[in-house]
């Protein structure tokens, strides 16, 4: 479903005289339906730049990925906006969250975009809130007033709610406790069995022998290690004891 | 899906004074651009263009394929009438403050040859209660309202004959900080409901943020970047955006 090909970002500071600064070298991988690919490495690797190219919050220098016959590299921006709409979501660590807007509505909004009817996507919504544990009552509560991982639950209802085709993972539980996190594994893994193709970076490896069905290990920028959830991580682990 | 609106090699000046130059860009039936830039970039000019205010000396504004410059004055009216509303920063701008909300609503209505008064006084009552205006403000002069009531007067007016396209000038700029948001809010509510294709104006990148899909930089009239929001605001390109986003609070 998406097809990661040679992917390069390097980011020019023009505040700092042009300054050049190689996140992503050379980064390929593919990722089908019912896949989850984990993609490991110490800070600063191109984790999360890798994801935020995939859905062009950052605009790649080089390479393609193609989604179907899209390459969200290149394709003009209504086209990923209109992707972003319907079927590839983001879950980023942290919400932007909108002011005085419910929480039922923020996680509804994927919804009402596509036409479901106010009702409906708004049962919707308090649905997989139910599922990630967010308390009713917080339900019709302001996000912009939620604790931390309050809110990254809100961000993933929202991210899930419409059953995207490719979802983009940015440490999605790295706020939770251990019930809600089990609970947030538990709806991720069901989107993802349903059919959903998924990259994701997580911050603590039990998330990733839970959910990866294969995993990149990054490093400056390229890949360099490709395997199974407990090799790359077993890897990743021996490569951090090495430094 | 086919453009809305589509501008393309838009320049004007005033004198020796280059106020916009070469902007083109296009916006599609529910999707709201961005333009941002700061005092004097052209962003408001660029507006007044598409709105027919002034007549820009090169280039090409097309609504639903029909080119709008150089239109008669019957045509301009219409067009400006059922094509295309627009919210003003100065509610006195865009608003008669001493006539009544539904006088400054019927204005619209009167010009779309709505000829029956009870129904223009019903249209007007539906109009403020989707602006969320109690609708026993009808007969309050607008000079009455406050600064967030005239906004969302504005929106009432600016949508009473459904255009397709809404044009948004520094739409909460002159507002508190809490009455903005809940102008926004709004904004995007009806956005929701109507899926009318917005083009905002805004130096405020967290009002951009909010509302717009994608984004048009302009600096010193030319457009220097455009992207999809996000984007611009956290991988900007161009070194003025770079600068432009380092040096805003919180976005």
């Amino acid at each position: 479903m998406l097809t990661v090909t040679a992917l390069r970002k390097t980011f020019t500071l023009h505040l700092l005289g042009g300054r050049e600064l190689p996140a992503l070298v050379d980064v390929s991988l593919t990722v089908g339906p019912g896949e989850l690919v984990a993609v490991l490495g110490p800070s600063g690797s191109g984790k999360s730049t890798l994801l935020k190219c995939l859905a062009r919050t950052y605009l790649p220098t080089g390479g393609s990925a193609m989604y179907g016959a899209v390459d969200l590299v290149t394709a003009p921006d209504h086209v990923i906006v209109a992707l972003r709409a319907t079927e590839i979501a983001v879950v980023s660590q942290f919400l932007h969250a909108v002011p005085r807007t419910p929480a039922d509505l923020v996680v509804a909004e994927p919804l009402l975009r596509n036409g479901v009817d106010r009702g409906a996507a708004r049962a919707a919504a308090r649905h997989v809130m139910d599922r990630l544990q967010l308390p009713p009552a917080l339900h019709d509560g302001y996000p912009a007033t939620f604790s931390g991982g309050e809110r990254q639950r809100v961000n993933l209802a929202r991210a899930l709610v419409n059953r995207p085709r490719l979802v983009l993972l940015d440490e999605p539980t790295s706020a939770l406790d251990p019930a809600t996190r089990t609970a947030a594994v538990g709806l991720i893994r069901e989107r993802v069995a349903t059919g959903a193709a998924a990259v994701g970076v997580f911050h603590d490896l039990r998330t990733v022998e839970e959910l990866a069905t294969r995993a990149l290990l990054v490093d400056r920028g390229r890949v360099v290690a490709e395997g199974t959830a407990t090799e790359i991580v077993s890897l990743s682990t021996k490569k951090a004891v090495a430094r | 899906m086919k453009p809305l609106l589509r501008v393309r090699g838009l320049t004007k000046r005033y004198g020796a004074r280059t106020a916009c130059e070469d902007v083109s860009f296009e916006v599609r039936p529910g999707e709201v651009l961005g333009i941002v830039g700061e005092s004097g970039s052209g962003k408001s000019t660029v507006l007044r263009c598409v709105h027919l205010d002034t007549v820009p000396d090169k280039g090409s504004v097309l609504l639903d394929g029909e080119e709008l410059t150089g239109v008669d004055p019957v045509r301009r009216r219409w067009l400006r009438s059922f094509r295309m509303g627009i919210v003003h920063q100065d509610a006195a701008t865009g608003l008669d403050l001493n006539v009544s909300a539904g006088g400054n609503i019927a204005e619209r209505l009167l010009a779309a040859d709505w000829r029956h008064v009870g129904r223009i006084r019903a249209r007007g009552t539906d109009l403020l209660g989707r602006v969320e205006v109690a609708v026993d403000r009808l007969d309050d002069r607008a000079a009455e309202f406050s600064g967030g009531m005239r906004q969302r007067l504005q929106l009432a007016r600016a949508m009473a004959n459904e255009p397709p396209l809404l044009l948004l000038d520094e739409p909460t700029s002159s507002l508190d900080v809490h009455v903005q948001a809940a102008i926004l809010d709004l904004v995007k509510e009806l956005l929701a409901q109507t899926g009318v294709a917005m083009v905002v104006v805004s130096h405020n990148l967290g009002v951009i943020r909010l509302l717009a899909h994608r984004t048009l930089v302009m600096h010193r009239g030319r457009v220097v970047e455009s992207g999809i929001t996000e984007q611009v605001l956290e991988d900007p390109q161009d070194a003025y955006t770079q600068l432009l986003v380092a040096s805003s609070l919180g976005v």
